[in-house]
């Protein structure tokens, strides 16, 4: 019994370490959130990012049977309320995964919140942001660059 | 997949049901195709779509859960059941709760597994690209 779930290298987010599916609140291509069994423990798994991207970030957190019975039985107003509260603990587990890879990083989280989807949601918002903005940059200081060049004038002529 | 308990029932669908399919670019380690082409290796489910015709923002907000912090990244493409069906794919609806709409497409004689002339048969089933953010 363990209070933070086993994920490793390589493994699918939603199912690491022979564990087994034991509920799927969302789905597109893959479980994007739902209850995993492992070593006789629920865990409750959550995509945070990456739902149809490439790259994706995963938490897990340790669950009870009656936290289970409290999620299938909400209402569509209740559920997301219920999950941030059953993320909120001492320990939970995130991990980054690649599409068709699997998971190629993870670490132990202290203390997580209950508003720890969100924080990640608009750290990873303003992270793309940011990457998408450089890009145009450079894509823009490449055009003058390029139109630099074809401004000058060959020597000799 | 492993059950669930959606909160709308299972129904069939009508040939006529317009499906939309989500997806998104992804600017991190570069651009790369927005959609999904097939099944993934792993997935003994099918590939996923919603019957409905949502736009971007309203695609997001069922998948993700919440509006997209780079809705210019999104994208949705439109098809119908009937075109689908008529290349042999197998369209069913199987909601989630968090998602009542959802639904799986597999093929007739492929299952999860497409050959790639396949992934062209399914791209070709669906109208132009809608952007995202406008």
């Amino acid at each position: 019994m363990s209070d933070v779930i086993r994920v490793a290298h390589g493994q699918t987010p939603w199912q690491p370490y022979g564990s087994e599916v034991i509920e799927v609140f969302n789905f597109y291509d893959q479980p994007l959130m739902g209850i995993i069994r492992q070593d006789g423990c629920l865990y409750l798994f959550d995509c945070l990012y990456g739902h149809v991207e490439g790259l994706s970030l995963w938490l897990y957190s340790l669950i009870q049977e009656s936290d289970a019975q409290e999620l299938a039985n909400a209402s569509a107003d209740e559920f997301d309320h219920i999950r941030g509260r059953l993320h909120a603990s001492e320990r939970g587990v995130m991990a980054i995964a690649i599409d068709d890879v699997g998971i190629v990083a993870n670490g132990l989280v202290e203390n997580v919140p209950e508003s720890i989807s969100e924080v990640v949601g608009i750290l990873v918002d303003e992270y793309l942001e940011i990457v998408r903005r450089m890009g145009i940059h450079q894509r823009e200081a490449r055009e003058l660059e390029d139109s630099d060049k074809s401004q000058l004038v060959p020597a000799g002529s | 997949m492993a059950e669930t308990t959606p909160l709308v029932p299972i129904r069939a669908l009508r040939r006529d049901e317009i499906v939309t399919q989500y997806g998104a670019v992804t600017r991190a380690g570069g651009e790369v195709g927005a959609f999904r082409k097939c099944p993934r290796p792993s997935d003994h489910d099918g590939l996923s779509a919603m019957v409905g015709r949502y736009t971007a923002e309203e695609a997001s907000l069922l998948v993700r859960g919440r509006p997209s912090g780079t809705p210019e990244d999104d994208r949705v493409r439109y098809s119908t059941v009937a075109r689908l069906h008529d290349q042999g794919f197998v369209v069913t609806h199987k909601p989630s709760r968090k998602n009542p709409n959802h639904i799986l497409v597999t093929h007739s004689r492929h299952g999860v597994v497409w050959p790639k002339d396949l992934e062209e048969t399914f791209r070709m089933c669906f109208d132009v690209t809608v952007e995202g953010g406008g």
